[in-house]
């Protein structure tokens, strides 16, 4: 390949990485502000239910408990998701640069021995 | 001449890791490959775990209604239980069989970073709670399920206790609230703690699993 068909190849791979990555991390911020910190709220808003609850005599200590840990699960759950969220991203990421990469070597083989046809 | 040999060795290994980067870089391509961090989407996991968030809201709906009465009490619902838990080990067995992917564990020391929006002790406790054994090894989807069962326990349980013959009507009105039931599911209002829990967690599962839903037409 020559220096310049490898700027070119270059440019392809950063262009499907920086592509990706705004797609993906826009995707979690937008997930964070809109899912993530309303549903914590909802969480620590029970937590003060349960507080009142368990002060004015509603509740017994064993039953605040419990359902003290219910919201601690409650909020693991939206910690693992979230991290699931990060996982996908990352390899939605991996793969827009592998798929640039497959581009590219087509490319170039194609270039070198024409005529073939696509190897991936 | 040291100068000159330095020069060339630096030269040399510039070459050399460009090689290697355009080596690495064709191998990949030439390989067709792709990674897979996530375990791989499921749909009878995705319309296991929708169908059960949706038959869990209408028994919460009806609950609501008829809490404090004996149309209430655990032993006119405990069949409904027996299936939510039977749809959870379900998707939970489901999930322990998928291959691929790498354990939720790595992850979620990134998403813990979510919790920031919690207050003090309760971050502590929720690390505490993912660190525990059987759930580092495990995919995300797998540790939602097994959340899930965990909560779906505790109000099975929290049921049987508060609504009753011999217990306060109070008791049971305060685990399951008053209708609305759109209360506990959409906005922070909820008077239902431990309902709402387990809402979320449901609620967590089928997003989770929509999440790594490949987009319709690949």
């Amino acid at each position: 390949m020559s220096g310049s068909g490898l700027a070119v190849a270059q440019a392809t791979i950063l262009d499907a990485l920086a592509h990706q990555s705004r797609i993906s991390f826009t995707g979690v911020v937008v997930d964070v502000e809109q899912h993530v910190v309303p549903t914590m709220a909802a969480i620590a808003h029970s937590l003060v239910v349960i507080a009142g609850r368990l002060a004015d005599g509603t509740y017994t200590k064993d039953i605040a408990d419990v359902e003290m840990g219910a919201q601690i699960d409650a909020a693991a759950s939206v910690i693992v998701r979230f991290a699931n969220r990060i996982l996908k991203e990352v390899e939605d990421i991996i793969n827009a640069v592998l798929a640039a990469v497959r581009q590219v070597v087509n490319g170039a083989l194609k270039a070198a021995l024409p005529g073939i046809p696509d190897l991936l | 001449m040291a100068l000159r040999n330095k020069t060339a060795g630096r030269r040399y290994w510039r070459l050399r890791t460009k090689r290697s980067i355009l080596c690495f870089l064709v191998a990949a391509g030439v390989a067709g490959c792709t990674v897979q961090l996530t375990a791989p989407y499921n749909e009878d996991i995705d319309q296991e775990a929708s169908s059960l968030q949706t038959n869990f809201l209408r028994f919460v709906a009806n609950l609501q209604m008829v809490a404090g009465t004996p149309q209430g009490y655990y032993s006119q619902h405990q069949q409904q239980y027996s299936d939510f838990e039977a749809s959870l080990a379900i998707i939970r067995m489901r999930s322990e069989a998928l291959p691929g992917g790498v354990p939720c564990g790595h992850a979620i020391e990134q998403g813990k970073k979510a919790a920031r929006t919690l207050s003090g002790s309760m971050q502590g406790e929720v690390s505490t709670r993912l660190s525990q054994p059987g759930l580092a090894n495990a995919s995300c989807i797998t540790i939602l399920a097994i959340i899930a069962e965990d909560q779906m326990e505790r109000l099975r349980s929290q049921h049987q206790r508060r609504c009753n013959p011999t217990a306060p009507p109070t008791l049971c009105t305060t685990l399951f609230s008053s209708p609305p039931i759109f209360n506990i599911v959409t906005n922070a209002q909820s008077d239902a703690p431990l309902v709402s829990a387990v809402s979320i967690s449901l609620n967590e599962l089928v997003g989770a699993e929509r999440d790594i839903k490949p987009p319709s037409g690949s």
